[in-house]
């Protein structure tokens, strides 16, 4: 535990905080001396650290078209990381010690706990960050949004004075087919799909538009009505900015509002297929897929693993069956419990989409879990923590696709696992399934009593720990993909597999 | 058909190599006379047959967790170390300040040496549809796929067939001669039967598997057993024993399922619940027959090895007989 001065709560982010929130950032922050030069977290990893700074300064710099930019220095009492923290993207900027500095520290879990509300009210701290995020996350959404390539700092600055934020639920429709469209929309988290209806009633999907991409540049084109109908598919945050917005910004730069509309028209374009883009080929792919494909698909859209991670796929003309590939799953596990079923999505009827992680940019496991047991690494993997895992099963419910298991509990706490003294009858051919009745015994999770929330845990049974796959955590191989003798299973990424797929 | 079980440079060493063998063969005029030739067949017969088998030791050892791959594992704080330098490399990349491969593989590998984790992940650069260098971290494979290992047994497998006719002179001389070259027949072919059942045999089953897979039909199956046993602690032990008898003959289930259906109990929620274990057993059964239909397909897949393995077994014996006694005598 780090000793953390009492002036702490003098912030004005912290000075409201809650007694339970208080003994959380006890027991949990840490201050950390930086020395000038340090690195805290680099653009395109993953980190989700929010840090407060209470002395030095620490700059953010973006590498943008072979030119660093620097976005801000925060010095004492400013903080940051909290783009990364709310959005589950990674990061927009690097965050490097300009002067030595001395700064808090607040891991994802406890930045979840401490971005609640107090009572019935929003606290200091959500209210703060949360107005530092938008301020912050449109002036670089703005500058990172194609659309407006060209334009300059001071004329994004005007827009973003105007933009609006709008945050949607799951199923909300933003625009409606065929409607005029009357304002251009960036994506800031979540997914959007676009889709028509058929004469036969059945739904054509046209595209989907995921986090940091944008929709309605038609509002600056000649083709001005919406083509299908956007409906969130995800819980969705979204920045709208109305078309009369660009007449009255650049009504003085005729030149600017010229290269907008080129832009736009280019992308009108793009997005009617004249160019085939990337998602409208995943679109039609998706219309042509059978139907538990198809929703599949577009749950991994939404979820937007399509464009985080890279799924397990077995090709079904190639795979023998064999179960090599679970059985060297189980071989790289201490608990000896595999963590990939070949039980999965068909995707016409050639792939089966494994069940295993597919380290989603939105994982809700980890939002679902309260005791720090998940984290994402920099390259966006999701690992347990095992020693803060109390088998309270919130993750495994949570998961979308279910590849979140529990390793059962032990038949004795602290009893050594059974089955080494079998494993090797166990490989023999044909009679080795005889010698599998031991159960694989984990030692039961030891429930933290100071956690705000062990209470919700007491009377429940608790499981083991959860397991999903991990990759063959640092190993030189994924045992399942290494071992398998036809080269049927692989890591493909679900977007390009329905791609390369021939209609 | 899966072709990709043929495409092999194994196959074109293999095939070269008893091709250089046939020629010295057919060039060596008096086969009984020639030490050198029957000196060089037999010990490359037998190196080819140490290859087959490495492919078998390296399966199980995989498997019981004792590969000396294992002893490379690195902690993920190690791998993340390193990751999070090449996020940094990844940036000079995408924004254009760096774009010679070179020099992008030779710092990206110096960070993984730095990291200590160059055994572990190795670098790819690719290029990605707009033509935009992307540096991907992918595992070492230290000891290559099984996949790999698999065209090397297969490929060595024949051509150590081949070997053994032609270190026997085209035909067997001695009781150990004909075992050893019909055991070599009976693996051969077994072998190229079970290349060919690997080959065909998964697009059949994809098919069948159309409407149930058979992961999907043996865990429906657990499901159907849990509900059937709970269903039958509902009922009274007169509808229980019509059920376990309809259940276990296997005969005219549909009528005789009527039947039962006919006779239940008078009152409603007993019907009803009888009904729905009859509903239950009816399921189980349509499942495990489609189940049951797959599992045929698949044992047929894997047929061959019921007479591949033993055979193996046996073979390598006769082996180790042989060539002790020969360095014997
Ligand atoms: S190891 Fe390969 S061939 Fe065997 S079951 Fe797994 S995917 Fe199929
Ligand atoms: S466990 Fe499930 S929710 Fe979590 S990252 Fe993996 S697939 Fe996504
Ligand atoms: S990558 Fe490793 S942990 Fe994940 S399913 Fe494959 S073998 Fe299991």
């Amino acid at each position: 535990m780090s000793e953390l001065p009492k002036e702490l709560y003098e912030h004005r982010l912290l000075v409201d905080l809650s007694p339970k929130q208080k003994k959380l950032l006890e027991s949990e922050a840490y201050l950390e001396v930086a020395p000038a030069g340090e690195v805290f977290a680099r653009q395109g990893e993953y980190t989700g650290r929010f840090c407060i700074v209470f002395e030095g300064g620490v700059g953010a710099y973006r590498e943008e078209e072979g030119v660093t930019a620097n976005l801000g220095v925060y010095g004492p009492g400013d903080w940051f990381g909290e783009m990364s923290a709310l959005s589950n993207q990674p990061e927009l900027a690097t965050y490097r010690v300009d002067v030595r500095c001395v700064l808090l520290v607040i891991e994802p879990p406890l930045f979840r706990q401490l971005h609640r509300k107090v009572g019935k009210k929003e606290s200091k701290f959500q209210q703060l960050v949360d107005a530092s995020y938008r301020e912050r996350s449109l002036s670089i959404h703005l500058r990172v949004a194609p659309v407006f390539k060209g334009l300059s700092a001071s004329m994004l600055k005007q827009l973003g004075k105007q933009a609006e934020f709008i945050d949607l639920e799951e199923g909300t429709v933003v625009a409606a087919e065929n409607d005029p469209a009357a304002a251009l929309f960036l994506v800031r988290s979540g997914a959007v799909k676009c889709s028509k209806t058929d004469h036969r009633g059945r739904e054509i999907i046209l595209s989907y538009h995921m986090a940091n991409s944008s929709f309605g540049e038609r509002c600056l084109t000649d083709h001005r009505s919406w083509p299908g109908a956007y409906t969130a598919i995800a819980p969705t945050s979204l920045i709208r900015i109305p078309e009369a917005v660009f007449a009255s910004t650049l009504a003085t730069n005729e030149g600017a509002l010229a290269l907008l509309r080129k832009t736009a028209d280019f992308m009108v374009a793009d997005e009617e297929g004249f160019s085939a883009s990337d998602s409208a080929i995943l679109a039609q792919r998706a219309a042509e897929a059978p139907a538990a494909s198809q929703e599949q698909l577009e749950i991994m859209v939404g979820r937007q693993s399509v464009k985080g991670g890279e799924a397990l796929v077995i090709n079904l003309d190639q795979c023998v069956r064999c179960n090599a590939c679970v059985e060297s799953c189980v071989s790289v596990h201490e608990d000896r419990v595999p963590r990939l079923s070949k039980t999965g999505t068909r995707v016409q009827d050639t792939f089966t989409l494994a069940s295993s992680c597919y380290n989603c940019e939105v994982p809700e496991c980890m939002m679902s879990c309260d005791y720090g047991a998940i984290r994402r690494d920099v390259k966006g993997q999701i690992n347990f923590v095992w020693d803060n895992c109390v088998g309270c099963q919130c993750c495994s419910h949570s998961c979308p696709y279910g590849v979140i298991s529990m390793t059962p509990p032990p038949i004795v706490p602290g009893e050594k696992p059974k089955y080494k003294r079998h494993w090797f009858l166990q490989t023999l051919p044909f009679v080795g399934k005889y010698f599998t009745g031991s159960r694989p015994a984990v030692m039961m999770p030891e429930i933290k009593e100071e956690h705000p929330n062990v209470g919700a845990l007491r009377g429940a049974k608790v499981q083991g720990k959860a397991i999903k796959c991990d990759l063959c955590e640092g190993l030189p191989f994924e045992a399942c993909v290494y071992n398998c003798p036809t080269d049927a299973i692989g890591r493909e990424n679900p977007e390009q597999l329905f791609l390369s797929m021939e209609s | 058909m899966n072709t990709e079980l043929f495409k092999s440079r194994h196959a074109f060493v293999a095939g070269l190599l008893l091709l250089g063998f046939a020629v010295w063969f057919f060039s060596t005029g008096d086969w009984e006379s020639a030490r050198s030739f029957r000196f060089g067949s037999g010990w490359t017969a037998l190196v080819l047959f140490a290859m087959v088998l490495a492919y078998v030791l390296r399966k199980n050892v995989h498997k019981a967790g004792i590969s000396p791959e294992f002893k490379m594992r690195v902690p993920l704080a190690k791998l993340e170390k390193a990751e999070s330098r090449l996020s940094g490399l990844r940036v000079l990349i995408s924004s254009g300040k760096l774009t010679d491969p070179a020099e992008i593989m030779e710092r990206g590998k110096a960070m993984l040496k730095q990291e200590g984790v160059q055994r572990v992940i190795k670098l790819r650069l690719l290029e990605n549809a707009e033509g935009q260098q992307i540096l991907r971290a992918v595992p070492t494979d230290p000891l290559g796929r099984m996949a790999r290992w698999m065209h090397a047994h297969l490929y060595y497998g024949l051509a150590a067939g081949g070997m053994v006719w032609l270190h026997a002179g085209g035909m067997p001389q001695s009781s150990m001669g004909y075992a050893l070259a019909g055991l070599t027949l009976v693996v051969v072919l077994s072998g190229i039967g079970g290349i060919f059942l690997w080959a065909v045999m998964p697009r059949i089953l994809t098919k069948a598997e159309r409407d149930l897979s058979v992961e999907k039909a043996h865990a429906l199956l657990d499901s159907l057993d849990r509900k059937v046993a709970l269903a039958y602690e509902s009922v009274d032990a007169s509808t229980r024993a019509v059920c376990e008898d309809v259940d276990k003959s296997g005969e005219n289930f549909t009528q005789r399922i009527e039947a039962a259906r006919k006779a239940a109990p008078e009152d409603a929620e007993a019907r009803r619940q009888a009904e729905d274990l009859m509903a239950l057993l009816g399921q189980r059964r349509q499942v495990r027959g489609e189940w049951k239909a797959l599992m045929r397909i698949k044992q047929r897949m894997h047929v061959w090895r019921v007479v591949h393995l033993p055979a193996a077994v046996l073979l390598s014996v006769v082996i180790l007989i042989h060539v002790v006694s020969v360095l014997w005598y």
